[in-house]
């Protein structure tokens, strides 16, 4: 069993085997202080680090959480989202899923191809297709967006693509939702820490703030 | 700069919120100086944020 023992002795923390409790910790946020017995702060992180990262999720439209290392879309911001754990792990599952033109897993919903954008006048390229007619048209030729998948098909810098199609609808959202996302997965790399070594007093206040602190707490 | 101000900068207090809330919790064990940490980081995070604002606002106010 192993112990967490701030510098003064004030505070003395079971740890109980401290590698499980980081790999719970990864898998869902506040899971390792529940396994220590550490409820509250179990509690505190669990609906932080949760709630920071579904409210990014929803601003995002559930598009800003996807692995991709393709040309002109490396989304490096994946490799620190995927410290939120469990709720990251449909994206690494559709990126494995992911070679060349194979339809993702979960399809939420169809685009229009490049070639034809709905026939109609002013209609951008990729938007979505609501019409069921026209999914029966397009056959084979419609594009699928998957829950946390990569834009379907090649990224470029000049022409319209996937990617650039989630930017025009989600507009600045995009972004605020992968800031959201992103702290959510910097914030669970601290509460991994914190269950694997306990919490950071690399300093405690002196005895008569403690004493004073013991007496406003009784 | 006041649709800004109402709108995307409105996301730096949860985000202010969370990070110092866990921040705070790790730094002790003790409810109170855990409320007493998570607050000194969530005034040092608005301040330091505050003066990057600032700097900022000067600048493009300065710079034509």
């Amino acid at each position: 069993m192993v112990f967490y023992e701030s510098p003064k002795g004030s505070v003395k923390v079971e740890l109980g085997n401290r590698y499980l409790a980081a790999l719970y910790a990864w898998l869902l946020p506040g899971a390792g202080h529940f396994y220590q017995r550490r409820y509250t702060k179990g509690l505190l992180f669990s609906l932080t680090v949760l709630t920071t990262y579904f409210v990014g999720f929803w601003l995002g439209d559930g598009r800003v959480v996807y692995a991709s290392w393709k040309t002109n879309d490396v989304r490096w911001q994946f490799v620190v989202q995927c410290f939120v754990g469990a709720p990251t792990f449909p994206a690494i599952i559709q990126a494995v899923n992911a070679k060349e033109n194979v339809a993702p897993l979960w399809i939420r919903n169809y685009r229009y191809p490049a070639s034809d954008p709905g026939g109609k006048p002013g209609t951008p390229a990729f938007s979505r297709v609501t019409d069921p007619k026209e999914l029966t048209r397009l056959a084979n030729r419609k594009i699928p967006d998957g829950f946390m998948a990569a834009p379907f098909g090649p990224v470029t810098t000049t022409d319209p693509d996937v990617l650039s199609a989630w930017h025009a609808e989600l507009g600045h959202n995009f972004d605020i939702a992968t800031l959201y996302t992103f702290i959510a997965g910097l914030l669970n790399l601290l509460v991994i820490y914190d269950a694997f070594a306990g919490p950071g007093m690399f300093f405690e206040g002196s005895e008569e703030e403690d004493e004073d602190q013991d007496k406003a707490e009784s | 700069m006041l649709q800004l101000l109402t709108s995307h900068f409105m996301h730096i207090f949860p985000l202010v919120a969370a990070a110092s809330i866990v921040y705070g919790a790790t730094r002790d064990e003790r409810p109170t100086f855990v409320m007493a940490h998570i607050l000194r980081s969530a005034v040092w995070m608005l301040v330091f944020l505050g003066v990057i604002l600032v700097v900022l606002f000067l600048l493009g106010w300065w710079i034509p």
